[in-house]
Parts: structure tokens; sequence; C-alpha cells
């Protein structure tokens, strides 16, 4: 196959991208996990209703999405303001922004594949630990997570994938500072706009191929034997 | 450990709706057996008593421990009780091997030596560091209830423990329980449908029928009378 086409290649969009990819999914482990918790074993009737929030992503166009953070996080909104006044935050076109705006976005793709492995476990693993004298936490680390532990990577997996092919709500939050914000899929967008097409086509096939091979990754991991797996829980 | 239980709870029941009303009381070292039908609430007493459940109204004490106090919404949390439960089907964590399941428990690390101990009498010394996956169903139940002894439980609860095994092995683990409840001398409560285990195992035997005990006393003197009635 020829690839001299990959020659000359700006390397910057694409490691902001992975740098995106890896630092929103590093936060969204550590949030997600308690939220898949919370959500699993809640007897609340209103959790329909973080249910349907956390889901919104998956059917908002991002466009969408993207201009309410924007309208939230604005250094006009009061938040916006007092992250900028008290932390130093500014949200509105900066990486800063862009990995939330991820966040929020691939939200879905970590909590549910986890939400759904703790589901699907056993009742009697909860009850026989109580018994056994551990605490919820105590639970959770010890039998809830290892015993999920296929479900967490396919999330941590899906969200890394999910987040590398964001677009719209990058743009929206992000615009396109080179060095900032501009990812490569923002980089394949605006080479097409300016009808550079080899250009276009060095981003778009390095995603093509990454893509592929994560998801690939998935399938071939959820039909693996479990041995690994058992060895990684403990 | 002396308990009493005074509960009342509303139950489904296949045909009505009833409620299971206990007022009982058992002596240290008690082995009691809970016989009756499927739906009579067997099981519901036991889970009241590991905190799995809750009763509508009514007292749990052991020793001179309120459980539970409905009246005055005292209710000590099941991970506080130190129960030791054995299910129908042995609930091992498939992330653990033997040994790790064994020493899972709150507190054994303060006794090694009991673990060792009951690991032998258990007859599981080969297998503790085999998974759950590649055991028994004997194995797998010789293995919750060792792991139920070695928390030095104050109440053993066996919920037809033996009914998903053949008969070898069923003989095999209730000369084992038999064994091991005697030389710990721990208060034992028993759900059981199969009278020959009963008459095996316990001293004392309640009869439930509808939420109520109609019949407390020897397992002998019950049973034989109840098997007799099946004959005639």
């Amino acid at each position: 196959m020829d690839i001299t086409f990959l020659n000359n290649i700006n390397w910057v969009p694409l490691l902001l991208t992975f740098k995106l990819a890896l630092v929103t999914t590093v936060l969204l482990v550590l949030i997600g996990i308690p939220i898949a918790y919370a959500l699993a074993f809640s007897k609340s009737k209103l959790k329909a209703i973080p249910e349907a929030l956390i889901s919104m992503p998956l059917v908002l166009p991002p466009t969408v999405l993207g201009f309410y953070l924007l309208l939230v996080f604005s250094p006009d909104s009061f938040l916006g303001n007092l992250l900028n006044q008290f932390l130093g935050i500014q949200f509105a076109f900066s990486f800063t922004g862009i990995v939330i705006a991820s966040m929020v976005y691939s939200l879905p793709f970590m909590v549910q594949p986890i939400q759904n492995g703790l589901q699907s476990l056993p009742k009697a693993y909860v009850e026989t630990a109580q018994v056994l004298g551990k605490s919820k936490f105590e639970i959770l680390k010890q039998i809830l997570l290892p015993n999920s532990i296929r479900s967490i990577v396919t999330a941590i997996i899906l969200t890394f994938a999910h987040t590398i092919g964001e677009f719209g709500v990058v743009l929206m939050i992000g615009g396109s500072i080179p060095n900032q914000t501009k990812v490569a899929s923002i980089a394949v967008y605006e080479k097409v706009e300016s009808l550079n097409y080899i250009g276009a086509h060095q981003y778009a096939f390095i995603l093509f191929i990454i893509s592929f091979s994560v998801l690939l990754g998935v399938y071939i991991f959820n039909n693996s034997n479990k041995n690994w797996l058992t060895s990684l829980s403990k | 450990m002396m308990i009493k239980i005074q509960i009342e709870k509303k139950l489904i029941g296949a045909q009505k709706d009833f409620t299971l009303s206990i007022n009982k009381q058992i002596d240290s070292g008690d082995f009691v057996a809970i016989f009756g039908k499927s739906g009579a609430g067997k099981t519901t007493i036991l889970r009241i008593l590991a905190g799995l459940e809750q009763p509508e109204k009514g007292i749990i004490q052991v020793e001179d421990k309120v459980w539970v106090e409905r009246s005055e919404k005292k209710v000590v949390p099941v991970k506080n009780r130190n129960i030791g439960f054995v299910a129908q089907q042995s609930i091992l964590f498939p992330n653990m091997n033997v040994k790790e399941q064994l020493t899972f428990s709150k507190g054994i690390n303060t006794d090694l030596r009991l673990l060792e101990e009951v690991v032998s009498i258990m007859k599981i010394d080969n297998l503790l560091s085999a998974n759950p996956n590649k055991l028994s169903g004997g194995q797998k139940q010789r293995i919750s209830l060792a792991r139920a002894i070695i928390q030095k439980p104050k109440i053993l609860l066996l919920d037809e423990p033996f009914v998903a095994l053949d008969y070898g092995m069923k003989q095999e683990l209730i000369q084992l329980t038999k064994k091991i409840t005697n030389q710990y001398k721990i208060t034992t409560i028993f759900v059981s449908h199969d009278p020959v285990e009963i008459i095996q195992l316990a001293n004392r035997i309640w009869v439930l029928e509808n939420g109520r005990i109609q019949n407390d006393g020897n397992p002998k003197d019950l049973l034989s009378n109840f098997l007799n009635s099946l004959n005639n």
C-alpha cells in the first residue's frame, strides 16, 4: 500500500486528539463508576431522570449540546464567570473546555456498560458479602468491580474511541485553535473545506485505522476467554 | 446464644396473602429446623434474622443486644450482625480462589488457627488454590459452610443447603455439619423439606403453616407423627 501521502503530516492535531481522549477517559472512569453504581442499585422511582439526562448525548445533535454548554460556561454566564474569577479556568476556546464538553458527550459510553455490568451480577453476591460483614465500599471494591471487569474495560475502550471521533461539540466549544483545540477531526474538516484532499486524507486515514483497530479490539476482547481477566481482577 | 424472635410480616402467598407471625425463643446451642411447605415463609424467617429483609412489626434480640425493634425504628445493619448464612445454591465469588473466599469475611485475619481447623474438618485442604468454577456442587457447599463457620457467627442460618446434592454428598455434608456445629457450639437455624435430614441434625423443630408455627418440639416425635399420617 502506498502511504507516501502520510509524509509531512502535522502530528499536532492527532496528538491533541489522543491527549483529549486520554484525559477524558481517565476523568470519566473516576466519575462514571460512582454514577453507574448509584444508578445500578438505586431503588428510587426518580432514577429515570438522571438516566435519561446521561443518555441525552446519544440522541442530541452535538451542536445542540455544544450550544448549551457554551451558554452555561461562557464568561458572561454565572458559572463561567465563577470558574474564571476563582479558579482561573476559561471554558470556551480552551483545552479545558473541550475536555469538559467531551466528558459530557461521552458520559453514556462510560456509565451505561458499567451500569449494565453491575446490574447483571447476581444480587446474592451483595447479600453474601453483607452477611460476611463487608461495607458497601468494600463490596464495590472487592466484589462488584472485579466481577464487572469486562464491562469496565469495554466502557473504557468505547469512551476512548468515541472521544477520538468527536467533532461537533469540540468545534462548538473549542473552535479551531492550533495546538490547543484543533483536534484531528476538525483538521480533516478544514482540509476538505480548503479542497486539500491529500491533507484531509492524512488525518482521515489514521483516524479510520485507529477507530477500526479499537473496535476490532473490543469485539476480540468480548469474544475472548476470561482467563486473563480473572487474573486482572485480582 | 439466646435468641428472642417476635416478628410479623405480610407475605404474598400462591393462593392468598398471609401474615408471617413468629413468637419464639431459641436457646444457646440449639439446632432448630423449620419444616413446612414451599411458600410457608421459612426462608423469610432466615432472611429477617440475617437482616436482608425487615419485619413490619416486632423485636429480634440476640443475648442482650436488640437487633430489631420496629416500634423504635431500630435495625442493626446486616454487616454488623455476624451471621453465617448458607443458601441452597452456594454463592462463591468468581474472582476469588477458595482460600480468598474463606479469608474474605470481616475479622478473619485474627484467627488463622480456626481457619486451618475448619479447613481440615471440612476436608477442603486440597482445594484452597482452586477457582469456584472448577468445583462440584458438594465442594462448593462445603466451602460455603466453612466460610460461614470461620467468621465465628453468632447464629448459623442454613437454607436447604443439601437440596441440590446427590445422596452421597448430602450424607457426607450432613455429618460434617453435625460435627462442626457441635464442635463450635453454634446456635443454628435450618430450613428443610426433608424429615430424614431434620432428624439427623436438629434437636428442635418448628412446623410452619400459613406463616405460623403450628408445632414446636422434638423432631423425632413430631416427624414420626407426620410420617405416620402420610402412610395412613
